[in-house]
């Protein structure tokens, strides 16, 4: 049986009442971004050489472009006259259910750069693929933070079921967002030169900090939430 | 609902115990208390606790909800200070997405575990984002066994007991339910609460094939190099 992509359809409604969409598709095989036909050729700053990130291991003569850059400028070119605080209504639909938020241009549309950015293909960011399958949107910090966790335990499940050597330590998740923190930084300055307003670049510096709070010891941020899990899943149930 | 009737429901939980506020009505009716129906595996004794603490939680619902139609449409919203989560769905999908709910912050010593999971309630959810979020769950509760010095299970041999146990309860609860209502909203829902039940110990016996597919970036790295991700 063919499966049917997953979709993230977005609605940004503004006060004036102007609508802006935007629709995400995954391979439901690879999770990789469905890309439309491209109407616009290439921007200069979406080539792989431009702001290239430090930490980036492609090259240009295989990848003469930066496949996050081109999924992004499309959203790049139609937010660039948009001020992040603006307030307006962002609705993302799947096939579960709709969620809507009252909430800044800035957070609704960092949600959906969290989701092309991972899904992207760029090879620094595959590791958050099963993250965007279950994408939540407008989650808060203690969401992601358990979300980032406990998906990345189930990555060391898959890992290890075969074998000994499971370990319950975050250390290679943080090296992780450490690196994903040198993309949104080189993501930030390529799009810096295009847009005259400032959604998009709040939106990835949005996503910036939060990289840079799970870069941080995920112990210590898992502490807080111990009181959630504790004495629930004792040896007998 | 189709016919322009408006239902709401208010869930408020304890920060801590996550165990849901002030659902219990007064005075309680009958299928309430503990010995009727009373499941084959809990531990509870009617001396000590003459109602049974998931039913308790299920009164309200139960008085509001019981005259509605299963397969019955309707648009249900789910506010929480996050965000807000809608579908327009059958009326016994909404009832099961709030009786799960319910259930999981009662005082229920068999679905306790359910609490980290309603804490970040899922309204709607499907069987794979049902099987993601209870298996991921457990193996974050496994670290923090493992931070305290006990001993993690990593092989799901307590979610399946979980699961297990869970089953029974919904069989029971569903005799409770039968006689507490005319209509069959309530009873489908835990069915349909069911289904999920019986899903996870086959999901997890096929090693949770379904989504391991998702982390396929990184299994194949893992071959391709001695990188570790």
């Amino acid at each position: 049986m063919k499966r049917r992509p997953f979709r993230f359809y977005y609605q940004f409604t503004f006060s004036d009442g102007n609508i802006k969409d935007y629709e995400i598709l995954l391979a439901p095989d690879t999770l990789s971004l469905i890309r439309e036909d491209d109407d616009l050729p290439p921007a200069e700053w979406t080539h792989l050489e431009c702001d290239q990130c430090q930490c980036c291991p492609l090259t240009p003569d295989i990848h003469p472009l930066c496949p996050i850059a081109v999924n992004i400028m499309e959203l790049v070119d139609s937010f660039k006259d948009v001020f992040s605080y603006h307030d307006c209504t962002v609705q993302c639909e799947t096939q579960e259910r709709t969620y809507i938020k009252n909430t800044s241009v800035m957070e609704g549309l960092s949600a959906i750069f969290g989701v092309i950015m991972a899904t992207s293909d760029c090879p620094v960011m595959e590791f958050l693929k099963p993250m965007a399958r279950f994408h939540l949107p407008f989650s808060t910090i203690e969401e992601t933070t358990v979300r980032t966790a406990s998906m990345y335990l189930l990555a060391q499940y898959f890992r290890f079921k075969d074998h000994d050597g499971m370990k319950f330590d975050f250390s290679l998740l943080e090296k992780h967002y450490a690196k994903v923190q040198l993309v949104n930084e080189g993501l930030l300055k390529r799009i810096n030169g295009v847009s005259s307003e400032d959604a998009d670049k709040n939106a990835i510096i949005t996503l910036h900090s939060l990289s840079q709070f799970l870069s941080m010891e995920m112990d210590y941020s898992l502490a807080g939430m111990e009181s959630i899990f504790a004495d629930r899943f004792g040896d007998s149930a | 609902m189709e016919d322009g009737q408006c239902e709401t429901f208010d869930i408020a939980l304890d920060p801590v115990t996550l165990e849901s506020l002030g659902q219990t009505g007064d005075p309680l009716p009958d299928w309430v208390r503990l010995a009727f129906h009373q499941c084959s595996n809990c531990p509870l004794s009617p001396d000590h606790d003459p109602f049974c603490p998931a039913a308790q939680n299920m009164v309200v619902i139960v008085q509001r909800f019981s005259d509605l139609l299963s397969h019955d449409r309707a648009t249900v919203m789910v506010t929480t200070d996050d965000r807000t989560v809608s579908s327009t769905t059958s009326v016994q999908r909404g009832v099961c997405s709030v009786m799960g709910l319910l259930m999981a912050t009662s005082r229920c010593p068999m679905t306790t575990f359910f609490k980290p999971m309603a804490r970040f309630h899922l309204p709607f959810a499907s069987t794979a984002e049902t099987i993601w979020r209870a298996t991921s769950t457990y193996l974050l509760a496994q670290y923090f066994r493992l931070q305290n010095g006990e001993t993690p299970d990593i092989l799901f041999r307590g979610l399946t007991e979980f699961y297990q146990n869970i089953q029974i309860v919904n069989l029971a609860f569903a005799k409770r339910l039968r006689a507490a209502c005319s209509h069959d909203s309530m009873v489908n829902a835990v069915i349909l609460l069911d289904m999920f039940a019986k899903s996870m110990p086959l999901a997890i016996d096929e090693s949770l094939d379904e989504i391991r597919q998702l982390f396929m970036p990184y299994l194949s790295r893992e071959r391709q190099t001695s990188q570790s991700v």
